[in-house]
């Protein structure tokens, strides 16, 4: 977390010396986007928050091994991969119920099979989509997708081994 | 647009907040009030950890936001195809940032100025898998171990992607002038 914080605060020091460079104003009016969108976000974050919360809290650990964990395999992923996709949220909701089932002893392979169905057969992103590109577009644009969030997971599971 | 996505959000708070209501509500049947303490601890130190963490990433998708105009990166890609284009897609999709509501829109125009379709899937994987404003969160949630296992073994999808539409996918008759299909 820590590592982190350090990481993006040099990062939010380089965005803010690039913008004040290119233009007057421009940081400014970044900071102000950023901060109507945190004032916008919140609640779902305290709500995404406290969800996860609960979620560890009340999902048994041996459930969670049984089906997500380490021994779970190819089961695991394909679950995972499904529950990625499906689940309509954005990264504030997804990831911290992520690692709330991964703390609660989730193998590898399910999690990254998870976060990579969320990434790229995401649910909530299909009617933008659609109506943007056109539905053939999209139903191609998924059959080409298909395969990889299973793949993650396999990887995972051939090359590092954390089922 | 701008309405449309309050709108959504609306409706995604709400269903969340009663799926969060009915997890206090089962916590409290099942475990009583030590395990809907237990619930609301656990939230409570995730919010203390990430919150600096949350505040420094909405920063700098506003200053991405700023600095990497969608008209440049239309620019950029409108007539790009072929294997140039599908690098270029996947690099450009990396740095896109917002929601689908942002990228979506600026896939169409990059498709009406003329891009492959190369270009274009490779763009929305590359935003999909290789989102550098996501990284900071990735790494905050799942640590260094677990997302360098993730880029590993999905960051040559992207241009995997953007390849194979290159070769498959015919170009759609109503997409302007087309960009690679052979």
């Amino acid at each position: 977390m820590t590592q982190a914080n350090v990481l993006l605060a040099v990062v939010v020091a380089v965005l803010l010396a690039l913008a004040w460079r290119r233009e007057k104003g421009l940081a400014h009016r970044g900071l102000r986007i950023a901060l109507e969108s945190l004032r916008v976000q919140l609640p779902l974050l305290l709500v995404a928050f406290l969800m996860a919360g609960f979620v560890e809290a009340l999902v048994p650990a041996t459930a969670i091994q049984r089906w997500l964990g380490a021994g779970a395999g190819l089961k695991g992923i394909v679950i995972g991969s499904i529950a990625g996709g499906i689940l309509p949220f954005g990264p504030y909701v997804v990831f911290p119920m992520a690692a709330a089932i991964l703390r609660a002893g989730a193998g590898d392979a399910t999690i990254i099979a998870f976060t990579t169905g969320w990434m790229m057969w995401n649910s909530s992103k299909f009617a933008y989509e659609a109506a943007t590109l056109g539905p053939a577009f999209t139903w191609r644009r998924m059959g080409l997708f298909l395969v990889f969030p299973p793949l993650a997971g396999v990887l995972t599971l051939l090359l590092f081994g954390g089922g | 647009m701008y309405r449309m996505e309050d709108c959504h959000m609306n409706r995604v708070l709400v269903v969340l907040s009663i799926i969060a209501a009915a997890l206090v509500a089962v916590a409290q049947v099942q475990g009583g009030l030590p395990l809907v303490a237990a619930g609301f601890n656990n939230a409570f130190a995730t919010l203390r950890q990430a919150a600096l963490l949350v505040v420094l990433a909405f920063a700098v998708t506003g200053l991405m936001q700023v600095l990497v105009e969608p008209d440049t990166i239309r620019r950029w890609l409108g007539s790009q195809a072929g294997l140039r284009g599908v690098l270029l897609g996947a690099a450009a999709g990396a740095l896109t940032p917002g929601g689908p509501y942002v990228y979506y829109p600026l896939a169409l125009a990059i498709r009406r100025a003329g891009a492959g379709m190369g270009t274009i899937l490779s763009y929305i994987a590359g935003k999909c898998l290789w989102d550098v404003m996501r990284i900071p969160l990735e790494l905050a949630f799942f640590g260094t171990r677990l997302t360098a296992i993730r880029w590993s073994v999905t960051v040559f999808v992207p241009l995997l992607v953007g390849v194979a539409a290159t070769r498959l996918m015919k170009e759609p008759a109503a997409a302007g002038s087309g960009g690679e299909a052979r």
